[in-house]
Parts: C-alpha cells; structure tokens; sequence
C-alpha cells in the first residue's frame, strides 16, 4: 500500500495536468500551489471540507465561528 | 439621459463623473454632490457605460458630453502617469516607474470597464507556478485527504517531468472567491 501510495504521488506530481485537475477540485491543493509554503492543520482541513460540500450544493447554509488570525476571513 | 436616474439630471453630473475616475470614494462623491453613496454607485454601473458608448459611436449627439469627458480625463490622466515614468526612469528611480506604470494599468482597467469591455463575473486567469517539490506536495495533500485512493496506471498519461510546471487555472468567480479566501487564510497564519 506504501508503494502504491508513493507511485501514485509521483505519477501525479509529475502530470501538469494532474496538477490543473488537482488545484481545480481540491481546495487545499488550490492553496497550497498558490502559496507552497501553505501547511494544512486538522481545523482548516475541517473548513476546505465544509466549503467543499458548499460547493456541491451539499450544505445550504454555512457559519463558521472561529478565534481571530485563524483564517476565517 | 436616464430620467429616472437623478445623478443623471444633477446639474454637476460631469464633475461627479470627473471625480470617480480622480478617485474620489463614492461616499465622498455622494455628500459633495449631495447624493447616496449607492445612487452614485447605480449611476457609474447604468448610465456610464452606456454614455461612454454613446461617446465612442456618435460624437455629435449632445448626450456623448459626459461620457466623453471621463474618456478624456482618463486619457490626460495615463499621459501624465507616462509623462512621470520616464522621468522616473530618466532619475533611474525605477521604484517609481514601476508605480507609474502599475497607475496606467489600473487606469486602462478602468476605461476597460467603462467602455464595458471587462465583465468582473467573467472568467479569470490565474498564472501558478509549480515546482517539482511543491507538486509533489500538493499531491500528497490529495491523496491524505482522499484517503490514499491510488489512481489506476492508465488513468495516468506518461509524461516526463518537467523542471517547473506552469499552468493556468481558470477560476470561474465561485472558485475564486475560494481563492481568496483561502489567500487571506494563509496571510493570517
């Protein structure tokens, strides 16, 4: 499983295409290409998750309750 | 003329104007002429563009004044902008040529979206770069959160790597309000 993990990141890593297909429909792959140091802790990969069922029409209405500096803006 | 738009019949219409493109906030233009903020705003987004319009198609009918003033005023203004940068550049001060020139894009940005040329809602181009470690983080970040779902090898076209990948995303306006989002997250960590 290991093995196959590690081919699929580098078959992955090295198709530009791959990498379009990626930024497009996952959110933290958006961020992190627009900003490489982007690191993803457990709470904001709680938000993307949210926004991303948002996106598909999953959650009609979203309020997100969050300390300050945390990225909620 | 727009009659029900009473900016329209403000008899300081092309001061009002003037003073958007001078860039004036709407809610100074609006307690100066004695106006809201969003009549002023209502006015700029219905009735200009199509003065502007009228400006460009007919220049003879009386309606084109206040449209082809904003034109002019635009015009004079990126004239002085060039102006400034090549004394900029003559001084060798290419800080500031560089903030000429960054006023002369905005300013044809601004007669772009007069003219109705540039639609906000349209499609933006966003131009990424990508080096190799970076997508392969990205990758990894994927296949975390997908749980490892290892894609199947035909899925998977050979392509040798390329030192740094560069691709253009194409953000319809709901992916990039994600965007930016996502921006101001990571300027806040």
């Amino acid at each position: 499983m290991i093995q196959t993990t590690k081919n699929a990141v580098r078959d992955l890593s090295a198709n530009a295409e791959s990498m379009l297909a990626l930024a497009r429909t996952d959110l933290a792959c958006y961020a992190l290409a627009h900003h490489p140091s982007f690191e993803l802790p457990p709470f904001l990969d709680l938000v993307i998750r949210k926004l991303e069922a948002v996106k598909r029409g999953e959650i009609k209405r979203l309020i997100l309750s969050m300390s300050p500096r945390h990225g909620r803006a | 003329m727009n009659t029900r738009c009473s900016v329209c019949q403000h008899p300081s219409r092309a001061q009002i104007e003037a003073a958007h493109v001078g860039g004036l906030p709407l809610r100074e233009i609006g307690k100066k002429f004695d106006r809201s903020k969003t009549t002023i705003a209502k006015h700029l987004k219905k009735c200009v563009p199509a003065a502007v319009q009228k400006a460009l198609d007919a220049k003879n009918d009386r309606e084109v004044e206040a449209g082809d003033a904003i034109l002019q005023e635009i015009e004079s203004l990126k004239s002085e902008s060039k102006r400034l940068q090549a004394l900029a550049e003559k001084k060798k001060d290419y800080r500031t040529a560089m903030s000429a020139i960054d006023k002369q894009t905005r300013l044809v940005e601004l007669q772009a979206r007069i003219v109705g040329q540039l639609r906000d809602t349209e499609i933006n181009l966003t131009n990424v770069q990508i080096d190799p470690e970076t997508a392969e983080r990205m990758a990894q970040m994927f296949l975390a959160r997908k749980k490892a779902v290892a894609p199947k090898p035909e899925t998977i076209p050979a392509i040798t790597p390329p030192s740094t990948v560069t691709i253009d995303l194409a953000v319809d306006s709901e992916s990039r309000a994600f965007a930016i989002a996502t921006a101001s997250d990571v300027k806040s960590k």
